[in-house]
């Protein structure tokens, strides 16, 4: 196309786009008003299908894991509905399901009586008869009830027909006691406590012993058969005492627990066993050592002979092995600290104080960090002749000659002697 | 045919979106433990979560080029304002094409401003120069439908309006392919790709175009010749 021609067309293009302007404004925003249904309409569906995938999910759970059985309701049953009082009892609440099935219901079920003046029942559905009526127990579990009426009859009357001793067997360790119930079933069909009017006895009062309760103490190991007797009839039970069992080591402690060593000296520690019963006991099993290990403040030996070497602290380890293959470690606190090493005392002699003067000496002891101090016993050996104090004052007594000496921790300083004379004058 | 943009996903799986995808699933999967009807809640609010806080915010980013967030209506002010300013500096361009390729200036303008609506609506992901092809290739399709209407029932062309130039004179494919090569400087390629046609359909429109308005032939033409309806800078 050739310039002229095409300078032309876009000349008469201009002019027509001069008379007939487009709006961008108004194409755009009609263009973006499509955008805005398209997206408000989105949301909404996103929104619709979010929920019925939630409602689907859940249909289709409710669909494939049917709820649990509805407990539809409960029926208390017990052994006898007619108890004498003072007779206990156990009730059974059985739960019956919407599914048809029952099971026996233990947690959560709430028990009730009508009356506790007739009968009471604790969290566990035992009964208790108080006195001769009737009283409705109820045991309610998620809103659920059932009932049982029970009668407990009056006391005269009725004969007794049978005797049972519950429980029929048990096991009590030495020095255990347990109560045994003692039922007796009437003939009119009710249920009573025979504990206070039957005659109880056992088989071997050395193994177990019974009162006239019904309770039974285990004195030693063995078997013995505690018996109730009541017109003639008798019911048992087979009381088993097993042998002790053998006490195991539950701590260790080590005697003395702190001790305090001067360097050079020894000292015997041992291991003290607490057993499971109670008591304790030296052990010869122990294994001796030091904390830390291989410290050169003291040595230990195997049979716990604690050897001072040089001041300082450090713990003392016993380790007895325990049950079940349990080490069981007890520890003393030993303080190492320095001996003497000599004790120099002065003046040193001979003094001559007349009788009844005095002289005063001082001690300078040496300890083997090669620190002083002047802690000393001081002694006489003529008390009769020249005294000595505890601060080392000399008092001549009457006339001739002593020695005083200073000792500490066994080690003696120089002597002084003391020669007590009258002076001429 | 009109290409738009491929969607691209990738940019739009940020952290927090992921995040708040695993938990909205963790959530999901919670409430499928708990018993009947209460699994609702948890359930429902892990699904809306998903819906809400992912799902919606993706779409708009990746559909319609809205700016990341929750907040819609700034997004959409922000995406029409950014259409509008781009068109603005096309607008000289595609009037003049407009009018070139339809000789009834009020129908040129109509639709111009259809071809824009549509573009708006249409195009997804961020703006790019393609913007200015796929508005143009819009424009060619309502013409050509516009043209379809406008044709006497008996066949063959519309008659050119009085005072109409020598582009009345050509056919409409051949005045499709004559301004957008000529004036809007296509390829003959690109052409033939905007007009479902082929490349050799579209020279040969081009040379019959060529003889009545004087131009050169194809082969004559230049290949990187200057735009004169070059649009304004993007």
């Amino acid at each position: 196309m050739n310039s002229e021609l095409r300078q032309r067309l876009l000349g008469e293009a201009a002019v027509r786009a001069a008379e007939h302007p487009a709006d961008v404004a108004t194409a755009v925003g009609a263009g973006m008003a499509k955008v805005r249904r398209k997206i408000a309409w989105g949301s909404v569906i996103a929104v619709a299908v979010a929920l019925a995938l939630t409602a689907a999910f859940v249909a289709w759970r409710i669909a494939v894991i049917p709820p649990p059985p509805a407990l539809e309701s409960i029926a208390v049953t017990s052994a006898s509905q007619a108890l004498r009082p003072e007779a206990t009892i156990a009730l059974t609440a059985t739960g019956r399901y919407s599914d048809g099935s029952s099971r026996p219901l233990g947690d959560g079920v709430e028990w009730s009586s009508s009356n506790p003046g007739i009968a009471t029942v604790d969290g566990a559905g035992v009964v208790t008869a108080v006195a001769a009526g009737s009283a409705e127990l109820t045991a309610t579990l998620a809103g659920v009830s059932g009932k049982l009426t029970l009668a407990v009859l009056g006391t005269d009357g009725a004969e007794l027909t049978a005797l049972h001793v519950s429980p029929e067997t048990a096991t009590v360790d030495p020095g255990g006691i347990l109560q045994l119930l003692a039922e007796g079933t009437f003939s009119d069909g009710s249920r009573g406590n025979l504990n206070d009017s039957a005659l109880w006895s056992s088989s071997n009062p050395a193994i177990a012993r019974v009162d006239g309760r019904g309770l039974v103490t285990a004195v030693a190991p063995g078997t013995a058969r505690v018996s109730a007797s009541q017109e003639g009839l008798q019911g048992s039970s087979t009381i088993t005492v097993p042998d002790a069992p053998k006490p195991t080591i539950t701590a260790v402690s080590v005697n003395p627990a702190q001790l305090t060593l001067k360097e050079g000296q020894t000292a015997q520690l041992e291991a003290v066993a607490t057993y499971s019963d109670g008591t304790s006991a030296a052990v010869g099993n122990a294994t001796w050592e030091t904390s830390p290990p291989g410290s050169k403040i003291a040595d230990v030996d195997p049979t716990g002979l604690v050897t001072a070497r040089r001041t300082g602290s450090l713990a003392v380890v016993a380790t007895v092995p325990g049950a079940d293959g349990q080490l069981l470690r007890g520890q003393a606190e030993l303080t190492v600290v320095p001996s003497v090493k000599s004790i120099k005392v002065s003046p040193a002699g001979p003094l001559q104080p007349e009788p009844g003067g005095s002289v005063q000496l001082r001690a300078v002891v040496l300890y083997s960090d090669g620190t002083t101090g002047s802690d000393v016993e001081w002694s006489s050996d003529r008390p009769l002749i020249a005294s000595v104090d505890g601060s080392g004052l000399v008092t001549g007594v009457r006339e001739g000659d002593a020695e005083i000496t200073a000792t500490a921790d066994g080690v003696t300083g120089n002597p002084v002697t003391v020669l007590v004379r009258t002076s001429p004058d | 045919m009109c290409e738009l943009p491929k969607r691209r996903f990738l940019p739009s799986l940020n952290p927090l979106r992921l995040v708040l995808s695993v938990l909205a699933a963790a959530v999901v999967a919670a409430g499928w433990l708990l018993p009947e009807l209460v699994s609702a809640i948890p359930i429902g609010a892990g699904l809306l979560t998903l819906v809400a806080a992912v799902l919606l915010p993706a779409v708009k980013e990746i559909e319609f080029g809205l700016s990341p967030g929750f907040k819609l209506s700034p997004a959409l002010k922000d995406r029409e304002a950014e259409l509008r300013s781009v068109f603005e500096r096309q607008k000289g361009d595609m009037e003049y094409c407009a009018h070139l390729l339809c000789d009834n200036p009020e129908t040129a303008r109509e639709l111009l401003e259809a071809a824009w609506s549509q573009a708006a609506s249409a195009w997804r992901g961020p703006v790019t120069p393609q913007l200015r092809v796929y508005t143009l290739c819009v424009l060619v399709r309502l013409l050509r439908k516009h043209e379809m209407w406008m044709r006497p029932s008996g066949g063959g062309a519309a008659p050119p309006l009085p005072g109409a130039g020598p582009l009345a004179s050509l056919t409409f494919d051949e005045r499709i392919v004559v301004v957008l090569h000529e004036f809007a400087n296509f390829t003959f390629a690109e052409i033939a790709g905007m007009t479902d046609r082929t490349t050799p359909e579209v020279t040969g429109a081009m040379s019959h175009a060529a003889a009545l308005t004087r131009g050169p032939s194809p082969a004559e033409s230049p290949p990187a010749a200057p735009r004169q309806l070059e649009e304004g800078p993007q």
